[in-house]
């Protein structure tokens, strides 16, 4: 059986019935901060009585409270789902189950507390309140939760509550071989008392030194006897006192040389606690019809990279290989977004009042698409699963200057939508530009949409946006050649306007039904390419300005970009000119001394300190002055961050 | 196997005892806690066919026939612990023991203890038959079988009781059609028709209420005013089938309607079964005399899915045909099983036991081991004339004969008699707070939760009212029933301190008259305690206590007393369902009056009656011990000779050597 759904409402962020659903096997739970992680964690332990959380009383603050003045704190509901029972399981968790035999537990809490302020927490199974529930199902599930910078050295240190125990305690099976432990301890605690051959003459000095004490300051009746021997003789207390030592390699058997876990790394010494619970897991897998989640909170805490793709590997082979457990690992690390098939990836977004989470596992994503992805998320690009939105880009020029023209393009519009401001910039709006290093658009929007037909399914909830190259085919001109005979060749196509620029772009096949869907839009550059379009777009002056200071020659080139310079952006209705500048610098951004690349990242420098300039200025800001966005960028930007895009 | 062959191998089992210990020996030599306090060892004071079931086999299905009084709920309580302790079930699956009654559960779940030593049961069920099939079957999975897609997430049926009262829950008309409401309908599996529930006597098949003459006058008076239509019993019966559909489908069911749903959830979910049966191996039903005709094949469809049955019981103990129970069934059903009887009484003296024996001409020989303190003497009667004096008559003979009378009861069928008897008097146009405050000033505990209940009904309608009885009428602005209880109780404190309003010799009117004033500040008084668990924070209680409501009628009648100051109120007294198991010294069996009282006459019913009106009689006179009385109203002479001719002895006839001596042997005894 695995846990298949949860849903929650009026709990910690979560006002709303928010779904969850789950895999079986390893759930990696990603996310942008408070969209609800810590929140799906909590509920699990809650609802499965994690062993620390579920004495700890609920609180006012496990309620959902929303921002508003007069907001109502309703009650909490946390519901679980369990499917694919086992016929052992249905008679075990049989006070669970609903009549298809799906199990089912619910907790409520009542928002109004008694009157020492106490929540009362109402559980029931199964699909009615009125129905059998045995409090001793609990007892068949076994749920461990290792928390975010966890102080793995107070919890591996020998005493009541340690996991080191814990194990151990699930090692011992039979009640002969704890017998056996205790008979070597008493002996040999026994041999210290008895002191033959004056072996422990000093301790036995001390001991009688302290009793004497004792008798004197206290008295024959009020006195005490104290014996000093290693730990009290009872199973439990042996078991606490075993105490862990290490040494930094592997295969070390010297026991003078291992040392107290107090003097080893912080990494190291989480890596020994996570060891540690995974040997317990291994004990108690070996009992019948228990049922163990494994709640892991960011991982990554540290840990570097390395060794978080190792334990993640390992995650996803535990989780394979055992049916009756299920692991639900947050992170904020990429590396092991990126390290696991999507299949594992559940994505949680919130709108302050819901959770929404997607099972990349059910996007009805196809395996060639599926291998694409798996291939392609690479620690990069990854981000994206930790963002409020996504520009989707396909190569390296669009990815550099799209963040410094989103500055330009938010400014401006929030100069037009008082009072719907969006932020300033990508970075404060959480938007991550991805590159995509070409068209394959069609792979990454089924993250967000169906491309080829209309559908139900609910994909990422958070707005992503591409863009891409109009790429109109060559055109065909008949030429005379030197004997004077008609040739057909095929020319660059530089439209002077839409209506002359049929793209050939295979992606933007895909801009009809991706722009029907809620969260994703596909944006073309109208003319050809996203450099062409930016100089069409009355850019020509910068960028001249761009070439011209990376072109070291002087010569034909340098007099001609100045020429272009001179004409300071100005060209009226002269569309031929500016064509024809817009070519010259587009054909020299791709020569040698140049570079996509370079120019890109020049060009974005120079707007950076435009842009700069401009703000600082007290008085008459024109930042249309710094660059012309071309509409179809700015499209996009708009759209990532969240706003409003007219058809215009 | 011989007995100690028996004795042996469970006490291996159940007490650890070692092997090379004979029972005696360890007992003797201070063995088992279980038998601490006790005479002899509890293993070997067992008779032969008590030890065979406790050793039968939980794979064989068997009836174990039980007399009154053969200790059937030790043996019951020693044979799950032993079942228990030989463990070797798969992990998670248990016993289930099926009992009638939250007491008898209570009984078993003890003896379970005494010979387990454990606090948690799971994964074995220790409980009613009816919480197991609700809780189990009915409510967990019927829903699917009755299109109810609950209510806020929770698929619970809620119970309707079928006597509630239509005209208080205007919402029942919902599921009304042809005057039938949907709460009062149920189907019956056996007879294969609805029947409607009547609050007085038997509950009627659909045809015959269609020929009833309130049927005919109910579409007379539809007639009358909607034109003439002629509605056909079929009409009738599309009508009962849809109510009860829609009443189901919103997730309302009455008793019979739960035992229905799960059956039918059995019936169409085979999985249902199978789990359940692995879940629940071995099932034990005490009491089966009581099951009904549907729990029979509720039982049935597990045994058929692998569960084994051991029914326990009595038939001639058999009482609830109210329940449509027909100990026949049960008989029937068990044909097949392998059978061991119990048919030593531990109870009762041989006199009880013999006349019991004879009144259900049962012919088995039931041989009596209980003690012996009176002889022949232990059977006597009294006549009487007033309800109030059947009490104190039956406390002066268990104070004359010295008998414990904590360790007495009063028998009656039903509460309408147990009220008589405590002087309570249930009418419908009473004074509420004037009956309230009487049996507050001077009642027992059950007479003064009646009090609590009659306040609680008469303030709460000045609060804004309530229906609820079992939450003393908290009303709905009031989200404390505990705090409200305690301002009842304040409330009746303070009027018993008031001289003037425990002055019950006056008239309704004028106690009325000098209550009003005094009893409003008694409320505003109280109220502040009870203000921070009221809602309604602007109640204005001034006017409520002023204006009409809080005047009483000016009846110029004079206060009938609710209460005789009475010393035999310490006597329990119980009805014969509750009494099922129980074991007292002394019992006093009360006929009704009339020969066609519901509570039972001794004549007509228990003497000269058949099936379940002598069942009672008989269930009542075996509770016994040493001595039963029974109460029967004034006799004719032929009557007092057909008393006498079953043993009894008439206690105002008897000289006084007789009961001098009986006396003597009483301290003999001591």
């Amino acid at each position: 059986m695995y846990i298949s759904k949860l849903n929650i409402e009026g709990y910690k962020n979560c006002k709303n019935m928010s779904d969850i659903n789950f895999n079986k096997g390893l759930n990696i739970i990603v996310g942008e901060n408070a969209s609800g992680k810590t929140t799906i964690i909590n509920s699990l332990r809650l609802i499965l009585r994690d062993n620390e959380y579920s004495y700890m009383n609920i609180t006012e603050d496990d309620f959902y409270r929303s921002f508003e003045a007069e907001s109502k704190v309703e009650n909490i509901k946390i519901d679980l789902e369990w499917d694919e029972l086992s016929t052992d399981e249905e008679v075990t968790f049989l006070t669970w189950c609903d009549a298809d035999f799906k199990a089912k537990l619910h907790l409520e809490v009542d928002k109004n507390p008694n009157l020492r302020g106490y929540y009362k927490k109402n559980v029931w199974g199964g699909a009615s309140k009125a129905s059998a529930f045995e409090e001793e199902t609990f007892d068949c599930i076994d749920c461990i939760y290792l928390p975010p910078l966890r102080d793995a050295e107070e919890r591996l240190r020998n005493g009541k509550k340690s996991r080191l125990a814990m194990l151990l305690e699930h090692q011992y099976k039979n009640d002969e071989s704890k017998e056996l432990l205790v008979k070597e301890v008493r002996d040999f605690n026994q041999s210290i008392v008895d002191n033959k051959e004056d072996k422990f003459t000093e301790i036995e000095k001390a001991k009688h030194d302290i009793n004497q004490k004792i008798n004197d300051s206290m008295g024959t009746v009020f006195g005490q006897t104290i014996n000093l021997q290693f730990s009290e003789t009872s199973f439990m207390s042996i078991l606490k006192n075993i105490k862990m030592v290490f040494f930094p390699q592997i295969g070390e058997t010297d026991i003078h040389k291992f040392r107290d876990i107090a003097i080893n790394s912080l990494g190291y010494n989480n890596l020994l606690y996570i060891a540690t619970v995974f040997a317990e897991l291994e004990a108690i897998g070996r009992e019948k019809n228990l049922f163990t989640v494994l709640l892991i909170e960011e991982p990554e805490a540290h840990l570097h990279p390395q060794l978080q793709i190792k334990l993640i590997k390992y995650l996803e082979q535990l989780a394979g290989e055992k049916n009756n457990i299920q692991i639900f690992v947050t992170t904020h690390s990429p590396v092991l977004a990126s390290s696991v098939s999507i299949d594992n990836l559940i994505h949680i977004t919130n709108n302050g009042e819901t959770i929404f989470a997607t099972q990349l596992s059910k996007l009805n994503i196809n395996d060639d698409s599926k291998n694409y992805i798996n291939r392609w998320l690479d620690i990069t690009k990854s981000t994206l699963l930790f963002s409020k939105g996504v520009i989707l880009v396909e190569g390296v020029s669009e990815a550099m200057l799209i963040p410094e023209f989103a500055k330009i393009v938010l400014h401006m519009y929030n100069q037009d939508h008082a009072g719907k401001e969006l932020p300033t910039s990508l970075e404060e709006a959480g938007v991550s530009v991805v590159n995509i290093n070409g068209i394959n658009f069609k792979h990454f929007f089924k993250l967000f949409c169906n491309v080829d037909q209309v559908d139900s399914i609910r994909r990422l909830q958070f707005r992503c946006s591409g863009i891409t190259d109009n790429d109109p085919a060559k055109v065909e001109v008949i030429e005379q050649d030197k004997d004077g005979e008609d040739k057909v060749k095929k020319e660059e196509n530089y439209p002077l306007s839409e209506e002359k620029a049929d793209g050939a772009n295979t992606a933007l096949k895909l801009k009809k039904l991706i722009n029907k869907s809620t969260f994703a839009r596909l944006f073309s550059s109208p003319l050809k390419t996203f450099e062409y379009d930016l100089a069409m777009n009355k850019n020509t002056k910068i960028m001249s300005e761009v070439i011209r200071s990376a072109w070291s020659k002087t010569g034909s080139v340098k007099t001609r970009l100045e020429e272009i310079e001179k004409q300071e952006n100005r060209y009226s209705s002269d569309c031929i000119r500016l064509r024809k500048d817009s070519i010259f610098i587009y054909e020299h951004i791709e020569a040698t001394e140049v570079g996509k690349g370079i120019f890109a990242q020049m060009l974005a420098d120079k707007i950076q300190n435009l842009y700069n300039l401009e703000m600082s200025k007290d008085t008459d800001k024109d930042i249309t002055t710094v660059f012309n966005v071309p509409k179809y960028i700015a499209d996009a930007i708009i759209w990532a961050c969240g706003g409003e895009i007219t058809n215009e | 196997m011989n007995k100690e062959e028996m004795q042996n191998k469970i006490a291996l089992i159940l007490c650890n005892k070692s092997k090379d210990r004979s029972c005696k020996e360890c007992f003797y030599k201070g063995g088992k806690d279980l038998c601490n306090g006790h005479e002899a060892c509890r293993i070997s004071e067992k008779t032969e066919n008590q030890l065979k079931y406790v050793l039968s086999s939980p794979k064989e299905n068997l009836y174990l026939k039980a007399c009154a009084g053969s200790g059937k709920t030790e043996v019951v309580g020693m044979k799950t612990a032993y079942e228990i302790a030989k463990g070797s079930r798969p992990k998670n699956c248990g016993i289930a023991v099926l009992t009638f009654t939250n007491d008898a559960t209570d009984v078993i779940k003890d003896r379970i203890n005494q010979f387990s030593n454990r606090t948690s049961h799971y994964p074995h069920f220790i409980g009613t038959l009816s919480s197991f099939i609700h809780q189990y079957i009915g409510q967990p999975f019927g829903y699917k079988y009755r299109n109810f897609s609950g209510r806020n997430g929770d698929c619970s049926f809620m119970l309707i009781d079928k006597n509630i009262n239509p005209h208080k829950n205007h919402w029942l008309d919902n599921y009304k059609d042809f005057s039938i409401s949907a709460h009062k309908t149920y189907y019956d599996y056996e007879k294969k028709d609805f029947f409607i529930a009547s609050e007085y006597g038997e509950d009627k098949p659909q045809d015959e209420y269609f020929r009833s003459e309130r049927f005919k006058s109910f579409i007379k008076n539809l007639n009358n005013k909607c034109g003439y239509i002629k509605y056909t019993l079929e009409d009738v019966r599309k009508g009962v089938i849809d109510g009860k559909r829609k009443f189901n489908s919103h997730g309302f069911a009455n008793f019979e309607d739960m035992n229905n749903i799960a059956y039918k959830a059995l019936i169409n979910n085979g999985k249902l079964s199978d789990v359940l049966s692995r879940r629940f191996p071995f099932i034990i039903i005490d009491e089966c005399q009581d099951l009904s005709w549907v729990e029979i094949q509720i039982l049935n469809k597990l045994r058929e899915s692998g569960s084994t049955l051991h029914f326990v019981g009595d038939l001639n103990q058999s009482v609830y045909q109210f329940k449509k129970v027909d100990p026949d069934n049960t008989a029937k059903f068990v044909e097949p099983f392998k059978k061991i009887t119990l048919s030593d009484n531990f109870r009762s003296c041989r006199k009880i036991v013999e006349f019991s024996n004879r009144l259900i001409t049962n012919p088995e020989k039931i041989s009596a081991h209980g003690q012996d303190k009176f002889g022949d003497n232990a059977l006597v009667y009294f006549e009487y004339d007033n309800a109030i004096d059947v009490i104190h008559k039956y406390s002066d003979i268990l104070n004359k004969l010295k008998i414990n009378k904590d360790k007495s009861s009063i028998v009656v069928k039903q509460n309408t008699m147990k009220d008589m008897l405590l002087c309570i008097d249930d009418k419908k146009d009473m004074n509420l707070m004037i009956s309230a405050v009487q049996l507050w000033s001077k009642g027992n505990a059950y007479q003064k939760q009646k009090s609590l209940e009659y306040a609680g009904r008469q303030i709460s309608k000045w609060f804004g009212g309530s229906k609820n009885k079992g939450s003393y009428y908290c009303p709905k602005d009031i989200n404390s029933v505990f705090e409200w209880r305690i301002f009842l109780k304040n409330v009746l404190n303070d009027c018993c301190e008031k001289d003037e309003l425990i002055d019950f010799n006056q008239s309704n009117g004028e106690w009325h008259k000098t209550a009003r004033p005094i009893l409003k500040s008694i409320i505003k008084h109280r109220y502040d305690y009870l203000k921070i668990y009221d809602e309604l924070t602007e109640r204005n209680l001034e006017a409520t206590l002023s204006g009409q409501w809080f005047r009483a009628k000016n009846s110029p009648e004079s206060i009938t007393s609710t209460l005789e100051d009475k010393k035999g109120a310490k006597i329990q007294v119980i009805t014969i369902h509750g009494s099922k198991g129980c074991t007292y010294d002394s019992t006093l069996v009360v006929s009704s009056k009339s020969e066609r009282s519901d509570s039972g006459h001794w004549k007509v019913h228990w003497i000269e009656g058949e099936g379940e009106a002598k069942r009672v009689g008989y269930i009542a006179s075996t509770r016994a011990k040493y001595l039963l009385v029974w109460a029967v109203p004034t006799l004719s002479e032929e009557d007092r000779k057909l008393i006498e001719g079953y043993g009894f002895k008439n206690i105002d006839e008897m000289s006084t050597t007789t009961k001098y001596e009986l006396l003597e042997r009483t301290n003999e005894y001591a």
